[in-house]
């Protein structure tokens, strides 16, 4: 490599993939305008409830969380996807996540700050969040969330942005028609990227070194999001298992999203052979694995509080198995467990299409499994249950900022996948046959250096 | 006063854990800084150094 040029490792799919990035079509730009249409009524509304207060909320004594703080946990479970894929199995040495590893990594960078929203639009008084600044307390599990979120936000930006530098140096060098200030930006991002063998080395030694950190926050982030509830001492929250519970469905959901965005991209993009069928299978395995974890955490807690027949638990289980919830926790079942598992079992192999309608029914089953395990302990909490039955109905407002929440962040997603390349150009070059590689000029990655010698 | 006192005063009084939060962020700012500069500085410039080393 000669002094002052760029080397790219050559990679198969390399216009394929680069195509989306290429050109944004009319599509693209009605699809963009419909989703702004929506945040933006999304934001009218949320004035509109700033200025007359939480009273146009179903929100009311003693329920103070609804479907804002549902969204909150959901969306924090969607982020967990990205740090999954991208660095638990990197730990684990999954070969195959390559190409799926940005579109994993953008779902989390994408939902986590709608998550942070839902928060900010749950407080009556937004400006108060400064008071966890000001006076915050390590009493509080409100300010180790603080923490843990602001950490997994900056490291999850940090930890996508050195994963996506060899490629945005990439788009730099080979996107030239693209307009002046596209090609300025890629120039600022690439951060001066010139692709030696060091470079790849040492971050690929980082990358595997923040995997590690990564990892560690993930857990931490939605025990912490869990230990919100499970550290009051309201029935249906104050459970140990809350905290893995919470883990292993946040992990489920955001694998489910991951099959949702794979399949979105390849057909509208015709990723076909560069997101093979085989990355689903490998998915659908996983998933078969959660969906019967999450059944085991299921019974497992249920069955306890059955059996402890205590008076105020059993108000807060029967809420949920007979009651006014009771439709929702059999539905849940139903897309998050049974139909799911069916289809993962004996439909999914090979078809795109039963693993979508699955992952769909998952995605839509966790957000109503997060619903009920927020909303009867609220509406029964403990000794006033006797006093205050409370009663909770969403209203449109909050279903017009759930809606807009989730426009934003498919607004993000789509307009990210239409200036960056979606598949990692560099990770999956290894993936090339070795006669197609000039192997003087091929940089050297870590573990595999580490294997040669 | 007691280290024990100190200690609790620290998880008990308002304030302590607002400021660990910043702490927390700008170690984290830092360490990314200092890695993203380590990775770019991988450029060719290992022969300068073998040179000055052999000189």
């Amino acid at each position: 490599m000669r002094a002052g040029q760029t080397y790219h490792p050559e990679n198969q799919h390399e216009e394929l993939i680069l195509a989306p990035v290429r050109a944004i079509s009319s599509r693209d730009r009605t699809l963009w305008g419909a989703l702004v249409g929506i945040l933006f009524i999304g934001v009218i509304v949320y004035i509109r409830q700033f200025i007359l207060g939480l009273g146009v909320t179903g929100m009311n004594r003693p329920i103070y969380w609804g479907v804002y703080i549902t969204n909150f946990v959901f969306f924090i479970g969607l982020a967990h996807s990205g740090t999954f894929i991208s660095a638990i199995l990197r730990l684990a040495g999954a070969d195959w996540r390559a190409p799926l590893t940005r579109a994993a990594e953008a779902i989390t960078l994408f939902s986590l700050p709608f998550g942070v929203a839902s928060i900010l639009v749950d407080m009556g008084r937004p400006d108060r969040l400064l008071n966890i600044i000001l006076y915050g307390r390590f009493q509080s599990p409100l300010l180790w969330d603080f923490t843990a979120v602001s950490l997994y936000l900056f490291s999850s930006v940090v930890f996508f942005y050195l994963s996506l530098l060899p490629d945005i140096a990439l788009c730099r060098d080979r996107l030239t028609h693209v307009p002046t200030w596209q090609q300025r930006m890629y120039q600022i991002l690439a951060l001066g990227w010139k692709g030696t063998p060091t470079q790849y080395h040492r971050l690929e030694k980082t990358l595997d070194g923040m995997a590690i950190f990564m990892s560690l926050v993930v857990v931490t982030v939605h025990t912490v999001v869990s230990w919100v509830f499970g550290m009051t001492i309201q029935p249906g929250w104050h459970t140990a298992l809350i905290g893995p519970f919470f883990l292993l469905g946040a992990i489920f959901s955001g694998t489910a999203a991951v099959v949702i965005v794979l399949a979105i991209l390849r057909k509208t993009y015709k990723l076909a052979e560069a997101l093979p069928i085989s990355l689903f299978n490998s998915l659908r395995k996983l998933l078969i694995v959660f969906t019967l974890s999450w059944l085991y955490m299921m019974v497992a807690e249920h069955l306890t509080i059955f059996y402890g027949n205590l008076p105020d638990e059993m108000e807060v289980f029967w809420q949920r198995v007979t009651g006014d919830f009771a439709w929702i926790f059999w539905l849940m079942i139903f897309l998050v467990f049974i139909i799911p598992l069916y289809i993962f079992i004996f439909k999914g192999k090979d078809s795109i299409k039963w693993m979508v309608a699955a992952s769909i029914m998952v995605n839509v089953g966790m957000w109503l499994e997060r619903y009920i395990v927020i909303l009867p302990t609220e509406t029964r909490p403990r000794l006033l249950y006797e006093l205050v039955q409370g009663k909770y109905t969403p209203t449109l407002t909050e279903w017009a900022i759930t809606l807009s929440l989730f426009a934003g962040l498919t607004l993000l997603y789509a307009v990210f996948t239409r200036f960056f390349p979606i598949v990692p150009l560099w990770e999956t070059v290894e993936k090339l046959e070795p006669e197609k590689f000039n192997l003087r000029q091929r940089p050297t990655f870590g573990r595999k250096r580490k294997e040669r010698k | 006063m007691p280290i024990i006192e100190l200690i609790g005063s620290f998880f008990t009084s308002a304030g302590p854990g607002g400021i660990t939060v910043i702490l927390v962020i700008a170690l984290a700012a830092l360490v990314s800084f200092i890695l993203i500069r380590w990775i770019l500085q991988g450029e060719e410039v290992d022969k300068t150094r073998i040179l000055k080393r052999n000189r």
